[in-house]
């Protein structure tokens, strides 16, 4: 019953927006969960407001609100302002809270284009689920937060990363082919040039809610747990700490024996959040569809990452990204055919020589494996099982985190 | 390192890729290899190099590797042994004439001793 009207969501949003239906689909898979947000980036005049207001529409009907970055958005109205008259009357200084933190559905308009004060209120309230003003404080229930911009657009001022990375998702839209402008004129003719206003309310927030609840209670395959964190991990692991370096990639990569590997490519890694909004897809997708497997978690990954890491060099953030991951693909195949997992947790049983060579070879190609191998080595050191020296970061001359203290070789 | 769904993660991979063991011909070590599964090539038996299959008789591979200069080599044989060939044909055919006029010349001489 409630898949259903999440299916008739999809189906009545894909009946007034034209093609981007992977776009369409990430978009409601990621309101699945509890405080969804979601950045829709395109160029002007592809739909990125009519996508997000089809969508706010679908869930909560008439209970939106939209600020507009293009627009002098003042704190007053996206957080709250000061009731004069109370203040006047009584001296107290009482704070009338705005629409936009009240309502379920909240639409940031041009996101880039919102000012630094604007932008850490909504911060705040995306990371505590809280505003302040005034020195009083309101608690944000449950929402759906949809923001949307031209990544092309000359802004004036440009957000902190962490703001950016506090959006599950990010989907790129694409401008109509030739065949699909017609399809686009006939919609517009059976909506009579009014696609939001046709767009019927589907489900209430409240029938949300409780699908959240539902989705969260999703159990995930192991395997699919181990390889969302192993594609996260794969796009943070720097066997020189980039995250900590004042060096960044390529400069940190010169002379370093993984140079050829994605570490490399990736100057600003992705955060954390990465694994939690893949967990919060998976989940969501095998709730709806019933399944969700490598090739789906691969696709999902194209548009948790893109927001969220900075490439050493970047021509188009999809079509590189994609290479990265079409890359780790085979990766993963290779890790399955070297039985590197299989080694690996035979040593986690116990130390053997013949598999700590196997283990050895393997960890000079992969930086992820080479982690947990030093991990252990650690721990064998400590038992005396092998000696300092023999171990394979002190002979590479890697530098990694063990047992809670930086060691600088 | 110890949470539970990184045990079984590590389970499951390893129940899908197993490593496999062989009891080793010397004394009672047991070997660990990667195993002969589905998704590895196998190494068959024979030589892959073609002129160790020609001279010493060894069995060849499914495929077999041929140097440029080997195959210069086995193409000069060819052309010789072709010109051997067409040599000796033209010798067997003078051999073929030669028996035939000898047979009917024995056959004339007999007939002339008889009548």
């Amino acid at each position: 019953m409630l898949r259903n009207k999440i299916l008739d969501l999809e189906k009545e949003i894909k009946a007034r927006f034209i093609a981007n239906e992977e776009a369409i689909r990430m978009l409601i898979l990621d309101q699945l969960h509890p405080r969804s947000t979601t950045l829709i980036r395109a160029p002007r005049g592809v739909g990125k407001s009519t996508l997000m207001l089809l969508l706010l529409k679908g869930i909560s009907g008439d209970d939106f609100v939209v600020i507009s970055g293009a627009s002098e958005v003042k704190r007053g109205e996206v957080v709250g302002r000061l009731h004069i008259p109370s203040l006047e009357k009584e001296g107290v200084e009482r704070v009338l809270w705005a629409a936009f933190v009240k309502s379920r559905g909240k639409g940031i308009d041009e996101l880039n284009r919102l000012n630094p004060y604007t932008t850490a209120n909504i911060h705040h309230l995306m990371q505590f689920g809280e505003v302040w003003a005034y020195g009083q404080r309101s608690k944000v229930e449950d929402y759906i937060l949809i923001a949307n911009e031209n990544p092309s657009d000359a802004t004036s001022f440009v957000h902190p990363p962490p703001f950016y990375d506090r959006f599950d998702i990010c989907v790129f839209l694409r401008t109509l082919t030739f065949g699909e402008k017609f399809q686009l004129q006939e919609m517009l003719d059976k909506y009579d040039w009014n696609l939001v206003e046709s767009m019927p309310q589907v489900l209430s927030f409240e029938e949300l809610q409780e699908i959240r609840e539902e989705v969260a209670s999703v159990e995930l395959d192991p395997e699919i747990v181990g390889y969302i964190n192993l594609l996260v991990r794969d796009f943070q692991s720097c066997i020189r700490d980039k995250e900590v370096s004042e060096v960044k990639p390529p400069a940190l990569c010169e002379g370093c024996h993984f140079i050829r590997d994605v570490c490399g490519l990736i100057k600003e890694p992705v955060s954390e959040r990465a694994t939690v909004a893949l967990m919060h897809l998976a989940k969501a997708s095998k709730w709806l569809y019933g399944k969700c497997d490598i090739e789906d978690l691969f696709r999902m990954a194209l548009w948790v990452f893109p927001h969220r890491l900075s490439l050493v060099r970047t021509r188009n953030v999809l079509s590189d990204i994609q290479d990265l991951l079409d890359r780790e693909r085979v990766k993963m195949e290779d890790r399955r055919l070297r039985r590197q997992w299989t080694i690996l947790n035979e040593l986690m049983k116990g130390f053997n020589t013949s598999l700590y060579r196997l283990a050895r070879e393997a960890a000079t190609e992969d930086v992820v494996f080479a982690e947990e191998i030093i991990k252990l080595e650690e721990k064998w050191i400590n038992e005396g099982l092998l000696k300092r020296g023999e171990d394979i970061s002190t002979q590479m001359g890697w530098r990694v985190y063990g047992y809670n203290q930086w060691r600088i070789r | 390192m110890g949470a539970e769904r990184y045990k079984r993660f590590l389970e499951v991979e390893s129940r899908r890729a197993p490593l496999e063991r062989k009891q080793s011909n010397v004394g009672e070590r047991s070997l660990i290899y990667w195993g002969e599964s589905r998704d590895r090539a196998t190494m068959s038996k024979g030589t892959s190099d073609i002129i160790s299959s020609l001279y010493f008789g060894e069995e060849p591979q499914s495929a077999v590797i041929i140097d440029r200069s080997v195959a210069k080599i086995l193409q000069e044989r060819l052309n010789s042994l072709e010109e051997e060939n067409i040599r000796l044909y033209r010798r067997i055919r003078f051999a073929k004439f030669l028996i035939g006029g000898l047979l009917l010349l024995v056959l004339l001489m007999l007939a002339m001793l008889l009548f």
